[in-house]
Order: structure tokens, then C-alpha cells, then sequence
């Protein structure tokens, strides 16, 4: 007993440490004083005081900001719509449907849509990368709404509106704050999505503007510095704290919805 | 006075209504009773404003209710599985119709406190729904449906979840609510013993359709047909059919019986069909007396229910009745196998057209 869960316990390290290794890496040599990866010279913040003074870089950051924020907005109104649309429908196809960009492998899926803007005659820019990004953030919303749904008596919605709230009154005061967590949930996840995305961003993305994804690969392309290793751990550390946020609303914020939710 | 005229619902192919015409005068308490699938729920979703009928119409105080939403309706519905808000608190869910009605915020305080002290739950104000016992969660509900004093108060089996202690002392509340307020109360509900005492009147409904309205004295003495008698308390049916008239009483021929008389209702042709309806208390296990019908048999069976014993008795036919006797201390029990006669006053049997 004692032999096989130490036996898990050291499996599991090494899962760990295989997830993990490498990005530690990166962040042990964005604090290293050298300027090549190779070894360990000594302890410096110069790498992070560096990027504040790359104009390029803090406009891709903030490129990057803007557009995650704008498909986080699109995608979780029109996500959240979605789940609305099919609660209590039995419309598989749809909902397998709005999750098909998730399926669709990213080079195609970032190929297809450059066309599409093309033919479309969408400046590219960041209107088109926020818009591209929504497509396949919608679905992520979507299931994080659907699961909340589920919880959600529809008899609830009719007696809203049997006790005088509009149809928008019903949504407004009982099924939006219901549902809330996973909207929220959602529209974290929407936003980490967008912040993340390389392959996406870089067929949409034009010849002007870049994120910061985008502006790292450029930067990889002259090697690895480590000031693309400081870059990488800041990245690294919003997207962590993002998932993590997410991930605490997702379980019950409310804890008064069992048992009357059938 | 809720007027309903001519009103049939249909879902797909299904006529769920079917011609259902009613008066359900103000502060009445009507209740519409029958087997699940009868349409009784449907009904209620009409009358709330979930459903719109396919045909007829339905009028409140002479205004026609067609295309006005559920929001508009001054009618409140209390729901079989409460439809409690999962998210407020007990006040807040009873301050919700008064909040969507915009009642100044005092008065609406001051409501909620009426309403809680109505169903007693003056503690329970800042309970969530989930934190309360399966009784109270229903009296929220009622103070909830009732706090914005609704002209028309719709109950869909709201006990039917509850044990039968609670039920009954439920009812009892029901009631004192109800006579209280003067609010009509629209009940629906598939146990007639709840329907019997609960209301002024009851509406038996079967397949759709508004099979008799009465009082529930008059709907146990005088059911319409086969269906309600079946229906409402426990009742013994015999296939029968009118042989002739005699001294103003209907002569029935039961196939391997003597002739049995019952009262002459209601324009009966000799040679229709139908059955002999008979209730099981108000036969007894005696030689008939002067003017009483006689029938023999032999004890098939005996039920210890209580208060009350229940024989089973075969008639010399085959057919099978149920004698309900008083079960007093030392009374002897009959063994089957043991002949007995039975007999009833000719007032009590009824002939039932099919």
C-alpha cells in the first residue's frame, strides 16, 4: 500500500515536473545576468526594466489587452446567447455546431478566416483578429453557460413572469444571476484564449498591427533572449492568475441553489 | 368572476382542452380534479397565460384575456415544485411580485412581514430556499403567490410533494388563507379526498373535458356518470340495463339477479344501457326491510380498515360488491364462504348511463 502510493506520488513529479520544467527555465533565466541562456551568472530585474523601454512591445501588449478584451466582451454576450438559445431545446446539432471552431485545427481555422475577411473586405487589423478570436471563444462560453444552465429550473423563468417581471425582467432578476459563474468563468476564459493565441492572431493579423504572441515569435526569430524569457514570464503569470480566477467561480459562488432547482 | 367559453387547447395533435366552458365566481374556491394527463394542469396554464387557447375564449370580470402575457395577468400562480428563487432570500422572494409592481419600498417591508406572520414564518425571513424543510418551502410559495393580492390564486397540486400529516394541516391553512383574503382560488389536484375538503366546488375533468361541476356533497351523492363515480370516493358499479318503470322508480335487469329498483332521473329510455351505482356505506348486511332492495351472496373477503370493516361479497351471479360495515368493539367477524344478504335503500342506488 505504503510502496504503490509512493510509487504514484514520484510518477505524478515527473508528470509535473515534465508539464512544468521547462517554463521554470524561462523564468530562472529572465532573472539571469548573462545575456545568453547558457548559465547561471547572477540575479538582475534589468530584462523586466528593459521591456518598459521597447516601444514595439508595450504597443503589442497593449494591442493584445484591447483585442482580448473586446473578444471576451463579443464572445461571451454572444456564448451566453447561444446557451440561452438552446436551453431546453433538444437541437444537438446546433450546440455541436458552435463548438465546431474549437475542433477545427488552428492553421485551418485562421487560414479559412483570412479568406473569409478577404472576401469580406475587413480591413486586417484589430478588428479582424478580435473578431476571429471570438469564433472560437464563443463555444468555450457557451459550454461554461450551458453547464450553469443545467442547475436552472425553467419552471423558474415562468414564475418570474407569473409574478409580473417582463420576459427581460425574468432574465435581468432570476436566470442571469444564476447563471452568472459561468458567464464570468466564460468571459475569463474567452479572454486568456485571445491573450494566448499565436496561430490565430498571425494569419488575421495584416501587416500592421501585431500582439504580443506575435511580436515574441518576431523577436524568437533573433534568438532567445532573455529579455523574450521576462516577456514570456509575465505573460505566463497573467494567464495562470486568469485561469485560476476562472476556475474559482466555476464552483457554486452560490450556495443556496440546491434542492429547489430541479 | 372568471368566465371560461368554449375553450380547447391543443398541443401538436393532442387536444390537451377540450371545450371547457366554467363560471368561477369571485372568492370562490373551485377546484378541478381528475387523473394526470386529464387536461386540469393545461387548464391552469391558460388561465395563467403560459398557453393560449386554441379555440374560445376566457374573460376576467368581462375583460377578454387573449394575447395579455402572464405579467399583466392579476392572477399568481403557486407551482407543484414551489419555483422558489434559488438566489433570494425567503423575504426577498415574497417582496419579488411587489418589487416587479413597483410598491414603494416601506410598504412593500411592510408586506412581506404580513405575509410571513399569514404562513408563520416570522423567523425565516433571511433563510435561503434551500435551507428550508419541504412544508415550509410551500408556504413561501403561497405567501409568495399571495403577496401582491392577486384576484385569482392558482394552485397546481401544491401538496402532492408533501407527507400526509402535513398535507392535511396544510389544507387546513389553505383554507383559513382562502376565506381570509376572499381571493378566488383555482385548485388543481388528482386526490379527490383534497378536492372534497377543500372546496365549494369541484370540477371533475376527464379526457379534456369538464366532465360535472358541484358541490362536493352534491358531486358524491349525485355523480353525472360512470367516470365520477369511480372517481370520487369508493363505489360499486354493476353492468345494468332500464327494464321498465314502476311507481315512478326505474326498473333495473341485472343479467343473473332479481330485479333491483332506483330512482327515476332525468329522461331514461327502458332498454338503454349503463350501470347500477351503489356506495359501499350504504349497504348493509341485513334482510331488507319495508321499501328496501334486497340482494344475496356470499363473503368472499374482509378488510380491517379502522374506524370501518370492508366485506367483499360475490352476488349469486359472479359479480362482486364492497359492503362497508361500522367496525364496533366484539363484533364478530363474518368467515368467508359464510351467505349473507344485503340490502339498501332504494334512495341510495343509482343508475349511471355509460
Amino acid at each position: 500500500m505504503a510502496r504503490s502510493s509512493l510509487a504514484l506520488l514520484a510518477l505524478g513529479g515527473i508528470l509535473y515536473a515534465f508539464l512544468y520544467a521547462p517554463l521554470l527555465v524561462v523564468v530562472a533565466y529572465s532573472f539571469n545576468a548573462s545575456r545568453l541562456n547558457a548559465q547561471w551568472v547572477g540575479f538582475t530585474l534589468d530584462w523586466y526594466r528593459s521591456l518598459f523601454d521597447d516601444a514595439e512591445l508595450l504597443a503589442a501588449a497593449a494591442n493584445s489587452l484591447l483585442v482580448a478584451t473586446g473578444c471576451s466582451l463579443l464572445a461571451t454576450v454572444l456564448g451566453t446567447l447561444a446557451a440561452l438559445a438552446l436551453w431546453r431545446r433538444r437541437w444537438p446539432l446546433l450546440s455541436a455546431l458552435a463548438l465546431g471552431p474549437i475542433a477545427v485545427p488552428e492553421v485551418l481555422l485562421g487560414g479559412s478566416l483570412l479568406l473569409a475577411f478577404v472576401l469580406l473586405e475587413v480591413t486586417l487589423g484589430l478588428l479582424s483578429i478580435t473578431l476571429a478570436h471570438a469564433v472560437f471563444a464563443i463555444g468555450f462560453v457557451m459550454v461554461a453557460v450551458q453547464a450553469r444552465l443545467t442547475a436552472v429550473d425553467p419552471a423558474l423563468v415562468e414564475a418570474a413572469r407569473d409574478l409580473g417581471a417582463s420576459p427581460w425582467q425574468a432574465f435581468r432578476r432570476v436566470v442571469l444571476p444564476l447563471i452568472l459563474p459561468g458567464v464570468l468563468a466564460g468571459a475569463l476564459m474567452a479572454f486568456t484564449l485571445s491573450l494566448d493565441d499565436f496561430v490565430v492572431s498571425f494569419f488575421t493579423a495584416g501587416a500592421e498591427a501585431s500582439t504580443l504572441p506575435l511580436k515574441l515569435y518576431a523577436m524568437l526569430k533573433t534568438g532567445v533572449t532573455p529579455k523574450v524569457n521576462a516577456v514570456s514570464t509575465l505573460l505566463l503569470l497573467l494567464t495562470i492568475s486568469l485561469i485560476i480566477l476562472a476556475h474559482r467561480l466555476t464552483p457554486e459562488i452560490l450556495r443556496h441553489d440546491r434542492g429547489d432547482t430541479r | 368572476m372568471l368566465e371560461l367559453r368554449g375553450v380547447s387547447h391543443r398541443y401538436g395533435n393532442v387536444l390537451a382542452v377540450d371545450q371547457v366552458s366554467l363560471t368561477v365566481a369571485s372568492g370562490e374556491f373551485f377546484t378541478l380534479l381528475g387523473p394526470s394527463g386529464c387536461g386540469k394542469t393545461t387548464l391552469l396554464r391558460l388561465i395563467a397565460g403560459f398557453e393560449q387557447p386554441s379555440e374560445g375564449r376566457i374573460l376576467l370580470d368581462g375583460k377578454d384575456l387573449a394575447g395579455v402575457p402572464p405579467e399583466r395577468r392579476p392572477v399568481h400562480t403557486v407551482f407543484q415544485s414551489y419555483a422558489l428563487f434559488p438566489h433570494l432570500t425567503v423575504a426577498e422572494n415574497i417582496a419579488f411580485p411587489l418589487r416587479m409592481a413597483r410598491l414603494p419600498a416601506a410598504r412593500s417591508k411592510e408586506r412581506v412581514r404580513e405575509q410571513l406572520a399569514a404562513v408563520r414564518l416570522e423567523g425565516l425571513a433571511e433563510r435561503y430556499p434551500a435551507a428550508l424543510s419541504g412544508g415550509q418551502r410551500q408556504r413561501v410559495a403561497l405567501a409568495r403567490a399571495l403577496a401582491n393580492r392577486p384576484r385569482i390564486l392558482l394552485l397546481d397540486e401544491p401538496l402532492a410533494a408533501l407527507d400526509l400529516k402535513l398535507r392535511e394541516q396544510l389544507q387546513l391553512e389553505l383554507i383559513r388563507l382562502q376565506r381570509s383574503l376572499g381571493i378566488t382560488f383555482i385548485y388543481v389536484t388528482h386526490d379527490q379526498g383534497e378536492a372534497l375538503a377543500l372546496s365549494h366546488r369541484v370540477g371533475v375533468m376527464c379526457g379534456g373535458r369538464l366532465v360535472q361541476v358541484d358541490r362536493p356533497a352534491e358531486l358524491y351523492a349525485r355523480p353525472r356518470n360512470r367516470f365520477v363515480a369511480n372517481f370520487i370516493g369508493r363505489c360499486n358499479l354493476l353492468e345494468a340495463r332500464v327494464s321498465g318503470r314502476v311507481n315512478g322508480h326505474l326498473v333495473l335487469g341485472i343479467p343473473g339477479l332479481p330485479p333491483v329498483s332506483v330512482p327515476a332521473e332525468g329522461n331514461l329510455e327502458v332498454g338503454e344501457l349503463g350501470v347500477l351505482a351503489l356506495r359501499p356505506e350504504h349497504i348493509r348486511l341485513q334482510p331488507a326491510r319495508a321499501g328496501e332492495q334486497e340482494l344475496s351472496g356470499l363473503i368472499q373477503g374482509h378488510l380491517f380498515l379502522g374506524a370501518t370493516s370492508l366485506y367483499q361479497v360475490e352476488l349469486v351471479n359472479g359479480m362482486r360488491l364492497d359492503v362497508q360495515v361500522a367496525g364496533g368493539h366484539g363484533e364478530v367477524v363474518l368467515e368467508p364462504g359464510t351467505p349473507v344478504r344485503l340490502s339498501w335503500p332504494l334512495q341510495a342506488g343509482r343508475f349511471l348511463r355509460e
